[in-house]
């Protein structure tokens, strides 16, 4: 009958010190567990938590089918997690069935399972399952070390320790094996079918040498496991109960909205500047991550050089946190921390960074808090939805409302939207001029506002800006081929307050988005509100709701859609000719609202279509507006529009298609610095779709 | 005794160590003494005896590994 002798060749004080040792295990490790939840319950308040049910569902498709990881562009490395984690499951299922055999079956009830077809079972099983453990990891080592991806230019030497104590366990498993199947003779060896072939090969070699290498193999494996164990709590291992918790208490509704500053007149500190103003979600962010880089794959700022690197600024305050105020701490800390990330002249040391020190400044950089452009790619792909974005504007609003510190161009900025009510220092009297000059009624002038379907929320950028408002006069005129009645608010606009916001000043935001909301309750309340910037679309639609706004808020690239497919707007072929224009997915209306198809079925009715771009949909890559960034400066690193226009350059496009006037500027600006605007278009889709129609009203 | 009334006098962790030494002298006593029905309980005290101990540990901020330390954030950031 196939079984083995559970213990062969292992002495009686051997198995005292593995029983010894499983004390020590249970200790450090809810040592360790419990400092990581001290250091997360600093943190503020959050919750309460709504849709367990989601929630969980969610973070259990993640953590078992590998749902979030195993992704198109992320198969190799879905796969590798994906042999590695059951692998490690299998294989710790194997150990538990051996120590149910030993300790409790056989001493309890005087019978044994672990024998005949059962142990062919396992045996066969096992095998697969740590021969699918030694593949996983062994393409770990081969994408982190040695495929040269720019992402693990930066590696810890966590990275590295994980995966060779992980190595290291599954090589001695087999590797055990073999020797007693060497030793032992055992007829059975063959369906051990990995180690068989290594036990074949240590067939000529001395009994009492093969016994002697077991018990070496044996101690040295106990004693990795042990590490192993121990070493969870410290390190990146953590995640394997971090990102599920992380995945379960994310942020679901709704999910493009920043977190409100309730009762905002109040409140006397604002934003985060130390560890403990984060929520204990927060905290348990930065634990959470893995470090496998997918953060940077779309991010634009790492894409072109600038300091903000989302993964590091994670790293950078975990490994801050921690050192602070959990176990990496003192001498063992940085070893296997931050001090093995070297520095550079622009990437300095973390290391560097004093036990005492101030988050923002010597932690996280003035710099690197600027830079993001709030595209929300991060975020995105992380596979444990680590929360980015938030962090990010939490740190600013401190540095806005607290401390008075931003790039110098937020001044005026702030100042326009004060006095101007758009970030312009054009008079809040002349934003409906453009619309005067295209026969578009205001509001205030309507005789009738009940009659009308549809109200135009145009935007700043649309408003005043003369590129842009070409896109606002061709989005008219489909309006009216399509016989939709409609009016603007005009004068009654005022900016939506999503710069001010993302740009940390809450204050601001609040006060133009109450005076928005107050004004559009007179008129809006039983009208669709289309807004041709995403940016507006999304505060409009996700974040006025916060202040007590609730519109129906609908994308006019939607809208556009809605008209064709109900007949109203019918698209004449001819639109367009050449090849179809790349399209480009603004980040606020993809990967905030998830508005994707709109705007492509839009364009499939014109003539040549469009080109898709190899980076698109939730994997887009942004212009570079977002975040404000629009009004500042891009004075680090490459041009986030130049690097976006020559992907979709060199698609052979006749020229890209956006959905956002941010983009449009981003991009019209692009193409002048490569000097390409003649041969290459930029087009809203709403021009795209008006250049067919027949002109109305003398357009 | 009841655990709130442990941490009150500070007995939990001595507690703690004590339920894991009694398991390691039976989980010792089982493979030593070739009783095989020791070696569970003993190996499942040692457990929740070392857990509980980890646990009780770090909750009184007792330094364990190299350098773990929780400091105050007030004083460690400016």
């Amino acid at each position: 009958v196939p079984t083995r002798q559970i213990g062969w060749n292992v002495g009686e004080i051997a198995f005292a010190v593995m029983y010894v040792l499983v004390a020590v295990q249970a200790l450090l490790l809810a040592y360790g567990g419990t400092r990581r939840y001290l250091m997360w319950r600093r943190g503020r308040h959050y919750g309460p938590l709504d849709r367990i049910g989601q929630r969980l569902r969610e973070a259990l498709s993640v953590a078992f089918v590998h749902r979030r990881l195993i992704r198109p562009g992320y198969v190799y490395a879905g796969l590798m997690h994906l042999f590695i984690f059951y692998g490690f499951i299998f294989l710790f299922i194997g150990t538990l069935i051996v120590l149910l055999e030993a300790d409790i079956v056989r001493p309890y009830f005087g019978v044994s399972f672990f024998q005949g077809t059962f142990y062919v079972i396992y045996k066969i099983v096992i095998n697969f399952f740590g021969l699918l453990f030694l593949i996983g990891l062994l393409m770990a080592a081969y994408r982190r070390y040695f495929q040269k991806l720019p992402k693990f230019r930066r590696n810890l030497s966590d990275d590295a320790i994980v995966l060779g104590i992980l190595l290291f366990l599954g090589i001695t498993g087999f590797l055990l094996q073999a020797l007693r199947l060497a030793a032992t003779q055992d007829a059975a060896a063959p369906i051990h079918w990995v180690s068989y072939p290594i036990a074949l090969l240590l067939g000529g070699v001395n009994t009492r040498v093969l016994e002697g290498l077991h018990a070496v193999t044996w101690w040295s494996h106990m004693l990795a496991n042990t590490a192993l164990l121990v070493y969870i709590p410290v390190s990146k291992l953590a995640h394997i109960f971090t990102g599920p918790a992380n995945i379960f208490l994310r942020a679901t509704d709704p999910r493009a909205a920043l977190p409100l500053v309730a009762d905002i007149e109040e409140q006397e500190h604002f934003g985060v500047a130390k560890l403990e103003e984060f929520s204990w979600k927060q905290l348990l962010n930065f634990d959470a991550c893995m470090r496998c880089g997918r953060c940077l794959d779309f991010c634009p700022t790492f894409n072109t050089g600038k300091p903000l690197k989302p993964r590091q600024l994670i790293v950078e305050i975990g490994s801050y946190m921690n050192r602070q105020a959990g176990l990496l701490a003192g001498p063992a800390g940085p070893l296997i921390g931050e001090a093995s990330v070297r520095g550079s002249e622009t990437e300095p040391s973390l290391a560097a960074v004093p036990v005492i020190a101030n988050l923002i400044g010597d932690v996280v950089s003035e710099d690197e808090l600027w830079d993001c452009t709030t595209c929300r790619a991060c975020m995105e792909q992380c596979p444990v939805r680590i929360e980015h974005v938030p962090l990010i504007v939490e740190m600013r609003r401190n540095l806005v409302l607290e401390q008075s510190k931003f790039p110098q161009e937020l001044v005026s900025l702030f100042n326009n939207l004060e006095r101007n009510g758009n970030p312009y220092s054009f008079p809040a009297s002349t934003r409906a001029e453009w619309a005067e000059a295209a026969g578009i009624q205001e509001l205030a002038q309507v005789e009738d506002p009940a009659s009308l379907e549809a109200i135009y929320w145009v935007g700043c950028m649309s408003s005043f800006d003369s590129r842009n408002q070409k896109v606002a006069t061709a989005l008219a005129k489909i309006l009216k081929a399509a016989d939709v009645k409609f009016a603007i608010l005009g004068k009654e606009e005022m900016c939506s307050g999503d710069p001010a916001r993302r740009a940390g000043n809450e204050y601001l935001y609040q006060i133009l988005a109450q005076t928005n909301i107050e004004r559009l309750n007179q008129y809006a309340l039983d009208k669709r509100v289309i807004a041709s910037c995403p940016h507006c679309f999304n505060t409009l639609k996700n974040e006025y709701p916060q202040l007590g706004g609730n519109f129906d808020v609908i994308h006019h690239s939607q809208f556009i859609q809605e008209l064709i497919s109900s007949g109203r707007l019918s698209v004449p072929k001819g639109t367009l000719d050449g090849h179809g224009m790349a399209y480009h997915d603004p980040c606020y209306l993809g990967r905030y609202n998830q508005v994707y198809e709109e705007p492509r079925d839009v364009l499939s009715h014109v003539e040549g279509g469009f080109v898709e771009l190899p980076r698109c949909r939730d994997r887009g890559f942004c212009c570079g507006a977002g975040g404000a960034r629009a009004f500042m400066e891009e004075k680090r690193g490459t041009r986030i529009s130049h690097n976006r226009l020559h992907e979709a350059i060199d698609t052979d496009a006749s020229g890209v298609a956006v959905a956002c006037p941010f983009c449009v500027t981003m991009f019209e600006d692009g193409v002048r610095g490569l000097n390409v605007e003649e041969t290459f278009a930029v087009r809203d889709i709403a021009e795209i779709v008006a250049a067919g129609l027949p002109n109305v009203d003398g357009q | 005794v009841r655990p709130a009334t442990m941490t009150g006098v500070g007995l939990e962790p001595a507690v703690a160590a004590l339920v894991t030494l009694v398991g390691i002298v039976l989980t010792s006593f089982g493979v030593f003494g070739h009783v095989a029905q020791a070696v569970a309980p003993g190996a499942a005290l040692a457990f929740i005896g070392g857990g509980w101990l980890g646990i009780s540990l770090a909750r009184r901020d007792v330094r364990l590994l190299p350098g773990a330390q929780i400091v105050k954030h007030e004083a460690a950031e400016k």
